[in-house]
């Protein structure tokens, strides 16, 4: 259904066209970005917002579209994925961890866990930092011993 | 060259690598930046450079993008999960983004937006000022960049403030330390006096030649240590009276403090926060200030002076003994220590636990009906079962932790207590060596006082912790700015005539979203405008400005020709009545409420003004009539009658400039006429802006304002409006009247159609 539905480049704006009809510069959006980012996505106008599409997965759309789609997702979701946590510390009650993620180094400071992290299950959890950067555990239990402990100290 | 400008953020400044020098060549940089995302979205540094003829985003290894300041139509952020990107919309439409960032920079990135399109419009450049702390690449805060971590005030700072409120009580404190000291002395004297009382009756040491008779002996120590006894009952509950006193008094002194700075916070402050964070401030962080003031500081102070008075007794009595005693020492105080560690973290589980046990709790109480109507009652259980669980997983670790922990102490001691009777009594069987039976217990009675609050020293320590937190979060809700009631020179109006211009304002709650769009309008006295537009359009925002709720980005509000930040703020305020949709009542009676404001009014004013807003008759009909008690804990009134209340008090107040945001809910339609004679009553004579919904208010209205996305997009008499073929309004009152037709259809009430 949504097969006639394709999307296009400028620049770095994404368009989308409906049956041929004049491209509409569009917002992919993921519909719970946090809990399922493997589809339930939603195509915005960009300018009137209103919903031009809702594509499950991806796989409907031909390959070029499926391309820019998931470049747009890639940009507008860089999530970042903590894969060792190197040093942790709690200074007056803030706690301040270093960790390595898929983007890169990064440092940040963690208030108020019992609301900035959340469980996604037993294994999965998301941590907030003070400025509101997300980082994602997939699964402590994967995680180096090291990491475990320094993680341990401040949730 | 303008990199030496002083009193610019550094933060646009960067220091560029060499590499972005190249791609300059010798063009001057206006500003630059530094981002700490790349384009890819790795973590990163990437900078944003604006020279006099284009704008540059740059990273290591992948080429710039330029963009020549002529062929910029826009610039913007658009925000991204966890952050955002600066995007420029050229003259042919193509959109590029030059340089991405994380949630740390946003507002940076935002000013940087504004400043790179007032330079392509030719405006001048004018650097805001940025606020927080500056961040490096990798997320760390910079002190060194100008920016602060607004995280941890240094320790000593806390106590130099903490010192500046104890001030004032510096007599009270100074005698509480000398009657503490006083009551340490009397109570390390005892086990003297029990030592001189034994060696007496064994004839022992200094009385082993002694020709005094022992009983007269035993009369006189016995007698000092009554005395001993009173000095320690006088100078203790003296010194207890007097601690509570001094630590209830400061902390009511840091309660009055907070109240009066909460008051004066701007509302962005309000906004960001909590209403129940601000309100733990208050009572949680000073109540926990006060216990380790009344408990903590003094157990400090008092078993310093006894560690080292009774270390030097015991040395003095017998130095190889003493010695023995010391043994355990710094076994006691790692032990207590470590066990602490421990502690902490499953005292945090155990609150965590406990307190979402809470909330699932009055969930299942305050639910109970949805609960039922889902029949969800055995999910809930479950889920309750699971929490009791691990609570109970919890506080059973913490309490045998705690179990342990005591009798290990216990062990350590009991090394100390063997080896002095083993040492103790051996040398009293040595006759040279002196040592005698009193000693012996003195030493015994001495090691209790010793060891008891060793193990006690660590979580103390670490309580002092907890409090400085306390104590720094309260200065940081003191250290906030607040609003500028009294900026020097401001102008006085006591009475306003009543002169509203918008010029060019843009304003924004968070830098990077811009809510207000350049808008630019005049409301003469006496006028009645009224604001129209979809919700989220931005007319409360202007509302919040003409109030100087909040500061404009740019542009400015004049006020009879003066710009609003000029004139006193709470002058401005006097000036100003506001009828809102949803009035919150202060909890006290009618009669209080109408007249909120104006304590000094009295009854008859308060009627007539009651009257003049359709109110009187409702107010009557209440048993307690304009006793009523309404508020928090009081009567429910409806949001009509809540509406005509507030209404009574704006007349009440008689304000030059009236502010009324009319209620979208439909109310039955005798109310609405009420309310609606009741508006005509108060806007008579003033200037009115209203956040207009009924086609009374807008057929009144000398103007209606349309605004769409934070710009004027229409403006004229609702006549003119009406007949404009294509218009927005009338497109927008078409919509409305199917909706009304739709609804109309399905209830009792038709209200009158727009
Ligand atoms: N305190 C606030 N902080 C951040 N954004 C806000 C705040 N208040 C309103 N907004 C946003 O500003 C925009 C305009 O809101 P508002 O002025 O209340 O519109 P209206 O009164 O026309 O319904 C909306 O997008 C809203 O989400």
């Amino acid at each position: 259904m949504n097969s006639n539905l394709k999307l296009s480049r400028k620049g770095d704006a994404v368009f989308a066209s409906r049956n041929g009809s004049p491209p509409v510069e569009v917002k992919l959006l993921f519909a719970r970005p946090i809990s399922a980012r493997d589809g339930q996505i939603s195509i915005l106008d960009r300018e009137n917002k209103e919903e031009l599409a809702w594509l499950n997965s991806l796989d409907k759309l031909d390959p070029a579209s499926q391309r820019i789609a998931r470049q747009a997702l890639d940009t507008r979701y860089p999530v970042s994925r903590i894969t060792s946590v190197e040093h942790s510390f709690v200074n007056h009650g803030h706690r301040y961890l270093k960790v390595m993620t898929n983007r890169g180094f990064r440092y940040f400071n963690l208030k108020e866990p019992g609301k900035n992290v959340t469980w996604l299950s037993d294994d999965k959890l998301v941590i907030r930092d003070s400025m509101g950067n997300r980082f994602e555990i997939e699964s402590i239990s994967s995680l180096d011993p090291e990491s475990r402990k320094n993680l341990n100290l401040v949730l | 060259m303008p990199a030496t400008e002083p009193d610019i953020d550094s933060r646009f400044r960067a220091e560029l690598p060499s590499s972005v020098k190249i791609v300059l060549k010798d063009e001057v940089p206006v500003f630059s930046m530094e981002s700490d995302v790349l384009r890819n979205g790795s973590f990163g540094a990437s900078f944003l450079v604006l020279t006099g003829s284009r704008v540059i985003g740059f990273e290591e290894a992948v080429d710039p993008v330029i963009v020549s300041i002529p062929e910029i139509r826009n610039v913007f952020t658009d925000e991204l999960f966890g952050g955002g990107r600066l995007m420029v919309e050229k003259e042919n439409g193509e959109k590029v983004s030059l340089v991405h960032f994380s949630r740390n920079l946003i507002s940076e990135f935002a000013a940087a937006a504004r400043i790179i399109e007032d330079i392509s419009e030719g405006h001048e450049v004018i650097f805001p000022e940025l606020e927080g702390a500056a961040f490096s690449a990798s997320g760390v805060p910079l002190e060194e960049r100008g920016g602060r971590s607004p995280l941890d005030m240094p320790r000593w700072k806390i106590l130099r403030r903490m010192a500046g409120y104890l001030a004032p009580y510096k007599l009270q404190i100074g005698a509480l330390m000398v009657l503490t000291a006083l009551s340490v002395l009397a109570q390390i004297w005892t086990p003297l006096l029990a030592k001189k009382i034994i060696d007496n009756i064994l004839k022992q040491g200094e009385f082993a030649n002694s020709p005094e008779p022992a009983g007269d002996q035993i009369n006189k120590y016995v007698i000092y240590f009554g005395c001993a006894f009173v000095i320690i009952f006088l100078t203790r509950t003296s010194a207890n009276l007097l601690k509570v006193w001094v630590g209830g008094r400061l902390i009511a002194d840091f309660r009055a403090a907070l109240h009066e700075q909460i008051q004066r916070l701007t509302m962005a402050y309000h906004n960001q926060k909590e209403s129940g964070q601000l309100i733990g401030r208050v009572m949680s962080d000073t109540a926990e200030l006060y216990q380790f003031l009344i408990e903590g500081a003094p157990y400090l102070f008092i078993n310093l002076l006894m560690f080292v008075g009774i270390g030097a007794i015991l040395v003095a009595l017998h130095p190889t003994l003493a010695l023995f005693v010391f043994l355990p020492v710094p076994f006691l105080l790692g032990g207590g220590g470590w066990f602490w560690k421990k502690l902490v973290p499953l005292f945090h589980k155990r609150g965590n636990r406990s307190n979402l046990l809470y909330s699932v709790l009055g969930e299942s109480v305050r639910g109970v009906k949805a609960v039922k109507a889902l029949g969800q009652e055995n999910r809930r259980h479950k889920q309750f079962t699971k929490g009791n669980d691990s609570l109970f997983a919890v506080s059973y670790r913490v309490d045998g932790t705690f179990a342990k922990f005591f009798e290990v102490m216990a062990l350590f001691m009991g090394v100390g207590t063997v080896s002095v009777w083993y040492f103790g009594g051996h040398s009293i069987l040595d006759p040279n060596s002196g040592f005698t039976f009193g000693k012996l217990v003195a030493f015994v009675s001495y090691m209790a006082m010793f060891y008891g609050p060793l193990q006690w020293f660590t979580a103390v320590m670490n309580w002092s912790t907890h409090a400085l937190t306390a104590s720094e979060r309260i200065f940081q809700v003191l250290d906030q700015k607040s609003e500028v009631y009294d900026r020097e020179n401001a102008i006085s109006l006591p009475k306003a005539k009543g002169d509203i211009s918008f010029q060019n304002v843009r304003f924004s709650y968070n830098r990077g979203k811009e809510i207000i769009k350049g808008v630019s309008f005049d409301i003469h006295s006496g006028e009645m405008i009224g604001l129209v537009g979809k919700s989220g359009a931005g007319k409360s925002t202007i509302i919040n400005l003409v109030c100087r709720f909040y500061d404009v980005d740019s542009g400015s509000i004049r006020i009879d020709g003066h710009d609003i930040r000029d004139i006193k703020l709470e002058d401005w305020r006097r000036n100003i009545g506001i009828v809102m949709q949803d009035p919150f009542l202060f909890s006290g009676t009618i009669t209080d409420n109408i007249a909120y404001g104006n304590p000094d009014v009295n009854f008859e004013e308060v009627v007539r003004a009651a009257r003049a807003a359709k109110a009187h008759e409702f107010i009557l009909e209440k048993e307690e009539g304009y006793d009523t008690v309404v508020g928090e804990g009081g009567v429910d009134l409806s949001g009509g009658e809540k509406q005509r209340i507030a209404i009574a008090r704006a007349i009440l107040n008689d304000p030059p400039v009236l502010i009324l945001d009319e209620a979208t809910s439909a109310v039955d339609s005798e109310t609405e006429k009420a309310i609606q004679e009741a508006i005509g009553n108060l806007v008579k004579g003033r200037t009115t802006i209203a956040i207009a919904h009924r086609l009374a208010t807008l057929r009144n209205a000398s103007r209606l304002i349309v605004i769409d996305n934070g710009k004027i997009i229409e403006e004229g008499s609702h006549e003119t409006l009406l007949a404009k073929e294509d218009g927005y309004f009338a497109k927008l009152v078409k919509l409305q009247a199917e909706n009304n037709r739709m609804h109309s259809a399905r209830t009792a009430y038709s209200t009158d159609d727009v």
